[in-house]
């Protein structure tokens, strides 16, 4: 069983280098990624071009790419602190929606991080899409390719913001953030120095990161390396020393291997030789609206 | 002509430091301006303003300003110049307040008010485009002078603009209501925006943490309660819910309300057994102080745990035992404490949280352990008696699909739909409408799925039928902002249905409903226009046996 200890007011610091705070260049906090939808489903390809549905046709086709097109610009209002970039450039990580069938009666939505360097394992989330039998009988005139556009992306749309906070904290969260950390050593509030506006957050509600460390220590002259996972939750943006940066009021500290335990983080440190971030990800995260910064501002629209 | 304090070039100071070295070139002095160009330029500072470099787009934005006031006046003229005003203020005041203040407070005055001034001539230029927006930042400037008065007025002229996004400027006029000392019109201000965009997280929780801070406890819980309905809403209900589980005694009977409501949203949410050991069980534990080792009582004695440790870890133990065995998830023979069992509400609420394991056991390639935890969920086996009233009445439809599956004849599935409507005929008895739709619309659901459309009491048309009655029923007696919806999609397959049946009259009257539903969940292009369309088309569904 998973289990994790809260220490509350524990102390973390999370420095950004001087070269990542949110009001300098190109700040290049937020991980990037493209997002790709892909029909899998034999009924769904059957019922789209004819054949016997073990490839996905010209119809089927030219539903991914406006799917695709659809889920990008979805992506990007929900999952803001992403740069998803247009297909086509050099991505290190793609999140594939893809729409597969269950053996018995469901169309099924997975969404999955696939990485092209696998440094971290990642789930799925596989949720209900549609009702085999069902579509299975629906009138022809369903399958309108230019109608079925609307009604998937909206059912995509809807079953992302039914799911959010797993699809979150179990796939999109998983692209790393550039936040370097430094661990301290008696207890204060944990801060994370990076502000909302760069990681384009709501204020409200706070925001939880996931640390990834490796907790090196000797014993018997041999060094002995373990992973850990750190959770910051409750994290508020706040001012200090003139930037903007994340308080985050508890920790909760599991060991991750040889089996996931909960442990003292604090007391980890005390007997551990180093303790290096291996990476940093958000867990929970609500996007700011478009063109607003976190204080409220409007700022400008693109087009003049 | 503009006024001259306006359209001025910024002094350096005003910009922060000198401008970045590494700015992108601005149209040179010595080549000829146009109005296209300084498009360019600004369409550049805005995209410097984008990604977080506030100071050098303050300075381009400034330089776009100071050319476009040697162009003669022209609609371009204006409409460019509106822009980079905007856009200047918007800069200044990013970098301001991210920046470390060290002006001195005379310096800073004259600062906020050059951008107002910017704010409010991009306003008067174009009204059309920086009508809300202008006021909403000039709010935001007040506001974080500490003139929350001053920023109250700019944000409630905000929200009479017609902005795509006036929903926020309305948060924003409740913040400072709220500061104000105005809760009751704080919470008026936020239910607005709600009404314009339900989307609105920060709306949800500003409301929620409003109600927490200056309301009683009551109307949080009235609150959450009606959002549990929404996954989406899922995250904010949970903090909030946590919140009046920790608060403990204060209020009798409301951290009990909140387990309810907690254990409601994780099934709502579809949590599986996993995340609810992953993301709450450290949570549960703590909102309630269930590590009994560490509270000693008086005279060295341990205390107690808390009463509601018992009914949290039953639920942690359901999800971390996985196990169909486990007599817990045989349902009638539920042995939990008197905390689930003593109210029929609660058993209810188990019920729920059983279907949502069960639907990740599913999800997880496990049928055998979906088809006991839907069972439980049910209450199954109705072996003494017709089902009980706190059997999850979502679970029908899935439960039945695994029955069907069974090769055992379609003896399973008979015999569960047996007293599905055994059920029914009980909740018919006691006049419990509300149930009476719940199990029509499940069963209309189910019949549909199986394509089984005219057998009476035992085929879609006739629960749908029946479905609609209900919600009718029930529509009565409610206000006309708060009625209840059919599922759209369930409609038009009634629409369908009728059709088929040559009831193709009543199809018209359905599709009127159709059309709106399908409005409601933005899909209007997708519905149909015509009584039978796709009807005639629609091969007829084959029956489908039961294995």
């Amino acid at each position: 069983m998973t289990r994790a200890a809260t220490l509350s007011s524990a102390i973390l610091c999370i420095v950004t280098p001087a070269r990542l705070h949110a009001d300098t260049h190109h700040a290049p906090v937020r991980p990037r990624a493209q997002v790709r939808v892909e029909i899998a489903s034999k009924l769904y390809r059957i019922k789209l071009d004819g054949g016997d549905g073990t490839r996905c046709g010209a119809t089927c086709s030219a539903l991914e790419t406006a799917l695709t097109t659809r889920a990008r610009t979805a992506f990007d209002a929900r999952y803001r602190f992403v740069d998803w970039r247009a297909s086509g450039e050099q991505m290190r990580d793609t999140i594939v929606v893809r729409l597969r069938e269950r053996p018995r009666a469901n169309v099924e939505m997975v969404v999955t991080l696939n990485r092209r360097a696998p440094a971290l394992s990642s789930d799925s989330v596989a949720v209900y899409f549609d009702d085999f039998l069902a579509a299975r009988s629906r009138e022809p005139s369903y399958w309108d390719r230019t109608q079925l556009q609307k009604v998937w992306a909206d059912t995509i749309e809807a079953r992302l913001d039914a799911h959010a906070s797993r699809v979150i904290s179990l796939v999109i969260g998983r692209l790393p953030l550039l936040a370097p950390v430094n661990f301290p050593s008696a207890d204060s509030s944990s801060r994370v120095d990076v502000s909302a506006d760069s990681l384009r957050a709501a204020l409200q509600p706070p925001v939880s990161f996931l640390v990834r460390v490796v907790i090196a220590s000797t014993r018997q002259r041999t060094v002995y390396e373990q992973n850990g996972e750190l959770r910051l939750n409750g994290c508020v943006e706040g001012s200090g020393a003139g930037q903007r940066r994340y308080v985050c009021r508890k920790l909760e500290f599991i060991l991750t291997d040889p089996v996931r335990e909960s442990a003292n983080f604090f007391a980890v440190k005390a007997s551990a030789d180093r303790i290096t971030t291996k990476s940093v990800h958000l867990y929970e995260y609500t996007s700011a609206p478009r063109n607003t910064r976190s204080s409220g501002l409007v700022i400008p629209a693109d087009n003049p | 002509m503009m006024p001259r304090s306006i359209l001025a070039p910024m002094p350096m100071r005003w910009l922060g430091l000198a401008m970045s070295l590494s700015c992108a070139p601005l149209p040179a002095q010595s080549s000829v301006v146009t109005v296209s160009r300084v498009r360019v330029a600004v369409q550049q500072a805005r995209a410097r303003l984008e990604a977080g470099d506030a100071r050098a787009a303050a300075a381009q934005y400034d330089s776009a300003v100071t050319q476009l006031q040697e162009l003669p006046v022209s609609s371009d003229r204006t409409r460019i110049l509106s822009s980079a005003l905007f856009g200047r203020a918007v800069a200044v005041q990013q970098q301001a307040s991210t920046a470390v203040d060290s002006a001195a407070p005379a310096e800073r005055l004259a600062q906020q008010q050059r951008i107002v001034a910017d704010f409010t001539e991009a306003e008067r230029l174009d009204s059309a485009r920086f009508g809300g927006a202008a006021s909403n930042n000039i709010g935001i400037v007040l506001r974080e002078a500490g003139d929350h008065r001053g920023a109250l007025a700019a944000f409630q002229r905000a929200t009479a603009s017609a902005d795509a996004i006036r929903a926020q400027f309305f948060v924003h006029a409740a913040q400072e209501y709220a500061a104000l000392s105005l809760p009751d019109s704080a919470a008026q201000a936020y239910r607005k925006a709600l009404r314009i965009d339900s989307t609105l997280t920060s709306a949800r929780a500003g409301l929620l943490e409003l109600l927490s801070t200056r309301f009683p406890a009551d109307s949080v819980v009235a609150v959450v309660t009606k959002w549990s309905v929404n996954p989406a809403h899922g995250r904010l209900v949970i903090d909030a819910l946590y919140d009046l589980l920790r608060s403990g005694g204060r209020t009798a009977g409301l951290p009990d309300t909140a387990l309810t409501l907690l254990a409601v949203n994780f099934a709502t949410m579809g949590l599986g057994p996993a995340d609810i050991l992953r993301d709450h069980e450290t949570r549960l534990l703590a909102a309630v102080q269930c590590v009994t080792t560490e509270r000693e009582g008086g005279a060295g004695a341990k205390a107690p745990p808390p009463p509601l440790c018992v009914p949290i870890r039953e639920m942690l133990g359901l999800a971390a035992r996985s196990d169909a065995r486990d007599a817990r998830t045989y349902n009638r023979r539920f042995d939990g404490s008197r905390w689930w069992t003593s109210r029929v509400d609660r058993l209810a609420v188990w019920s729920m949280l059983l279907r949502s394991f069960a639907a990740a056991y599913d999800a997880a390639g496990n049928p055998g352990l979906a088809l006991a935890y839907y069972e439980a969920a049910l209450a199954r086996p109705w072996t003494n008696g017709p089902p009980p009233p706190w059997m999850d009445i979502e679970s029908i439809a899935p439960m039945a699909m695994l029955y069907a599956e069974r090769s055992d004849g379609g003896a399973s599935l008979r015999e569960f739909l047996d007293g599905v409507f055994q059920g029914k005929s009980m909740a018919y008895e006691q006049n419990d409408t509300a149930r009476l739709r719940r199990m029509h619309t499940a069963l209309g659901a189910l019949f549909v799925s199986r394509a089984e459309w005219s057998n009476g009491a035992r085929g879609a048309l006739f629960q749908l039928d029946r479905m609609r009655q209900m919600t009718r029923r029930l529509n009565d007696g409610r206000l006309a902002d708060d009625k209840l919806a059919d599922p759209p999609d369930l409609l038009n397959q009634l629409r369908v249905g009728l059709c088929r049946a040559g009831r193709s009259a009543e199809a018209g009257i359905v599709l009127r409903d159709v059309v709106v539903g399908f409005e409601r969940s933005d899909r209007a292009a997708s519905a149909p226009k015509a009584a039978c369309e796709g009807a005639a088309s629609a091969q007829p569904p084959a029956r489908r046996s039961h294995r």
